[in-house]
């Protein structure tokens, strides 16, 4: 454990802005600034530049996309993949739940905000933003590994300035040797009067913030892309045998094979059909399936009845839903979800209606297993004219209408194209990646200079570094001044 | 989740006498030896895993699905990293001085773990039901990443918040004790960087931001794989996920704010700021944990 500095506290100033004091000791080179180029229109293109390509830029756009997310986890939102029509309707009745303000929030896109033009255009310009400075980032990791000779001190870092006791070599000596188990490149010229001082490490790290860069832009072009081409089809109901043709463009045709399992652990067997290629895919519960970039989901799974009807001549009969899609034709399921028990029907020429209750046991007629209760009802009598109770297939007849009901299930699937996820997935490892490099191994860089005076040495340091470079310089003081002999020190004195 | 509760009160209890001793015993040669609070953050912090062990065993699912477990996940990240950082920085060969977070970051963990158990102990049943079994382990995954990724951060902003204070203390002593009309010396320095002479001139905060910020950005990308898996979208407009991918990107700000390699002019009281707001949507994203099931 380190104990306080036997010698003054070093003071510090910024190069350029801070005092004159120990001004003369700056390098040369630590002074040298590029000039700014003579024509306005080059001044201008240069100023735009560093305007656009500015970390305070991408810090003040991570803020606002932060507060937006923030809004959008505040604000209900419509799911994503929904048809115009059902998006209006629940655009509508969330704008109701706030009386004096709905108007205007969905006029804003608050409820629809992951989507939204400004949304977009916040993105487009973090886009842009990431491309300058990854071209800003290029530049500096070009001149760090081409660059000869000691490299400028980044504008506006503190410098350290402290008094070392001990003549200059011996000084330049122990930084030496202090430096060298840590750091990979040292610069180290001195002569009688004062000394000069680069060393550097792990700068393979300055790679971190381009690779970060990289793979946020990556990860957007994915974002654009799925924005662009993406399609989501939800709410798709299938039964045993089923198929679908979806309408989105290059939308597979799906065939549900089967369903396995209880209705807490069930999987289908689900085919997908693009372009005469065909892949069988098997969702589950909190489990999808992926063929390319279709991803196929599994909502629910339920009990279903399927129901048809024939008259006595073996004609089929036109049956009715109840249910609020209304379902019409000489074949039915009725499903029933988690929380639904009940389900009715119609065969409208007859005037009759049907009500279908879902049980999961009925012990007082010993049946332990799920079954059906099928009532039928004519015109406005309150009074059931016919009943059946159907575990697994049956018949109901009334009126010279014969009804065949098997129990059979039913699965909700929810159909996504995501072209963009590759790149999102591949952008979000590389901004892993550049993270870790920057945040575990960051390139650490240390600029001194040292001027005889006495018997002392005036010396000047300044740090970059991933995390507190100034502790960099506490360390190196002080591996420099625990190493001088306490004889020393005592002479030093303040 | 009765139990748990009383664990994480106990752990809660821990880490703020912990914090309350590191923080109103300043002097050092007062506080003593490092190791018995170290010893008492380890209680804490094994105390608060316990809870969080008992109750997913309870629920049969992984810890971080409700807003307690969350908010304890959380002090039990924000312990680690303290734990971590402050190993780092006072001991060791390169020890570079003290970890002035330390006691208010046991503090906020323990506020937090107290914040847990009151949830706890008043969830209603429906609250605590037993979940349907997860087929894969990416929640837990996610949960555990976050936990140290938005845990860090309540670190990243004490250290900060210490700093600011300590700089706008010093110099408001400083500007008292300064005779009005005395010219600064020969070789002395101008007032305005007096501060930077007996302070690190860097948010110290920084380190610990560095640190979580990578396990944050994997617990996104593992939130995004769930999604995936789970749900076939990327994000979903949960807010618990909406308020993580927020603390990503007010973290990412922070860090671009408080670089060292060109320093920025901007005011020293924006980093805190920064760091309290990733705080924020981090206990956010843990109080409604609940819409990530």
């Amino acid at each position: 454990m380190r104990g306080p500095s036997p010698g003054p506290p070093p003071t510090a100033y910024r190069l350029g802005t801070g005092p004159q004091v120990g001004a003369d000791l700056l390098c040369p080179a630590m002074m040298l600034r590029t000039r700014s180029p003579n024509r306005p229109l080059d001044r201008a293109l240069n100023i735009l530049w560093y305007a656009l390509s500015a970390p305070q830029v991408t810090a003040a756009l991570c803020v606002l996309l932060a507060l937006v997310l923030g809004l959008a986890a505040i604000l209900p939102q419509v799911p994503g993949g929904l048809t115009d029509a059902e998006a209006d309707r629940q655009l509508t009745a969330l704008a109701a739940r706030f009386p004096t303000a709905g108007f205007s929030l969905r006029a804003l896109g608050a409820f629809d905000l992951l989507s939204a033009v400004w949304m977009r255009a916040l993105l487009a310009m973090l886009a842009l933003n990431l491309v300058l400075r990854i071209a800003a980032q290029a530049a500096f990791l070009y001149r760090l590994h081409r660059q000869e000779g000691t490299p400028l001190p980044p504008r506006r870092i503190v410098f350290r300035r402290a008094t070392l006791p001990g003549p200059l070599m011996t000084i330049t000596e122990r930084v030496f040797a202090a430096l060298d188990p840590h750091y990979e490149t040292i610069q180290l010229t001195a002569d009688n009067t004062s000394g000069e001082l680069f060393a550097q490490r792990r700068p393979l790290a300055a790679w971190g913030p381009l690779v970060a860069y990289a793979g946020l832009l990556v990860l957007l072009a994915g974002l654009a892309i799925n924005d662009t081409f993406s399609w989501r089809a939800r709410e798709i109901t299938l039964g045993p045998g089923d198929t679908l043709t979806l309408e989105q463009p290059a939308a597979p045709q799906i065939t549900l094979e089967r369903i396995t399992g209880d209705d807490t652990a069930a999987s289908s067997d689900v085919i997908l059909a693009v372009s005469g290629r065909s892949r069988r895919v098997r969702p589950a519960v909190a489990q999808a399936a992926a063929w390319n970039n279709l991803w196929v989901s599994q909502q629910a799974t339920g009990p279903a009845l399927a129901v048809t009807a024939q008259e006595s001549d073996g004609r089929a009969v036109v049956l009715q839903s109840l249910a609020e899609d209304g379902q019409v034709g000489p074949a039915l399921r009725l499903l029933f979800g988690q929380t639904q028990s009940e389900q009715g029907f119609a065969i409208p020429m007859r005037n009759l209606t049907f009500r279908v209750v879902s049980y999961a046991a009925l012990p007082e007629r010993g049946i332990q297993q799920p079954v059906f209760l099928v009532e039928a009802y004519r015109g406005e009598e309150t009074a059931p004219a016919a009943s059946e109770l159907i575990i697994d297939q049956g018949e109901l007849s009334i009126e010279n209408i014969r009804l065949n009901l098997r129990r059979d299930r039913y699965v909700m699937l929810e159909v996504a194209y995501l072209p963009g996820l590759i790149p999102v997935l591949l952008g979000g490892l590389l901004v892993l990646a550049g993270t870790v490099l920057s945040a575990s191994g960051g390139m650490t860089r240390l600029w001194a200079r040292f001027g005889a005076d006495g018997k002392q040495v005036l010396a000047i340091v300044g740090a970059t570094g991933p995390a507190a470079p100034q502790e960099e310089i506490e360390w190196l003081l002080h591996a420099v001044r625990s190493a001088v002999p306490s004889t020393q020190e005592g002479a030093h004195g303040t | 989740m009765a139990l748990s509760g009383w664990l994480w009160a106990g752990s809660g209890v821990l880490a703020l006498l912990t914090g309350l001793w590191t923080v109103t015993l300043r002097d050092r040669a007062r506080q003593g030896k490092l190791w018995p609070r170290l010893a008492l953050l380890v209680a804490s912090l094994l105390l608060a895993l316990i809870g969080l062990g008992w109750q997913a065993w309870e629920s049969r699912s992984w810890p971080g699905n409700t807003a307690p477990e969350a908010l304890a996940l959380l002090a039990g990240g924000s312990l680690v990293v303290a734990a971590w950082l402050t190993l780092r920085a006072e001991v060791g060969g390169r020890a570079t001085g003290r970890c002035i977070a330390f006691g208010p970051t046991l503090i906020g963990a323990g506020i937090l773990l107290a914040a847990a158990t009151w949830l706890a102990l008043s969830a209603t049943p429906s609250a605590t039901s037993v979940l349907p079994p997860s087929r894969t382990w990416l929640p837990g995954l996610r949960n555990l990443l976050a936990s140290i990724g938005l845990g860090g951060w309540i670190v990243a902003w004490t250290a900060s918040m210490a700093w600011i204070l300590q700089i706008w203390r010093r110099s408001r002593a400083a500007t008292v004790q300064r005779p009005a009309e005395a010219p600064p010396g020969e070789g002395e320095l101008p007032d305005t960087i007096e501060p930077e002479a007996a302070l690190p001139a860097e948010d110290p905060g920084r380190r610990a931001a560095l640190f979580s910020f990578p396990w944050l950005t994997a617990a996104c990308l593992c939130g995004v794989a769930w999604n995936l898996i789970g749900h076939a979208t990327i994000v979903r407009a949960a807010p618990a996920e909406l308020w993580t991918l927020s603390a990503w990107l007010l973290g990412a700000a922070y860090l671009h704010v408080t670089s060292s390699w060109r320093p920025l002019r901007l005011p020293g009281w924006l980093a805190p700021v920064l760091a309290a707001l990733v705080v924020a949507a981090g206990i956010l994203a843990a109080v409604s944990a609940t819409s990530l099931r």
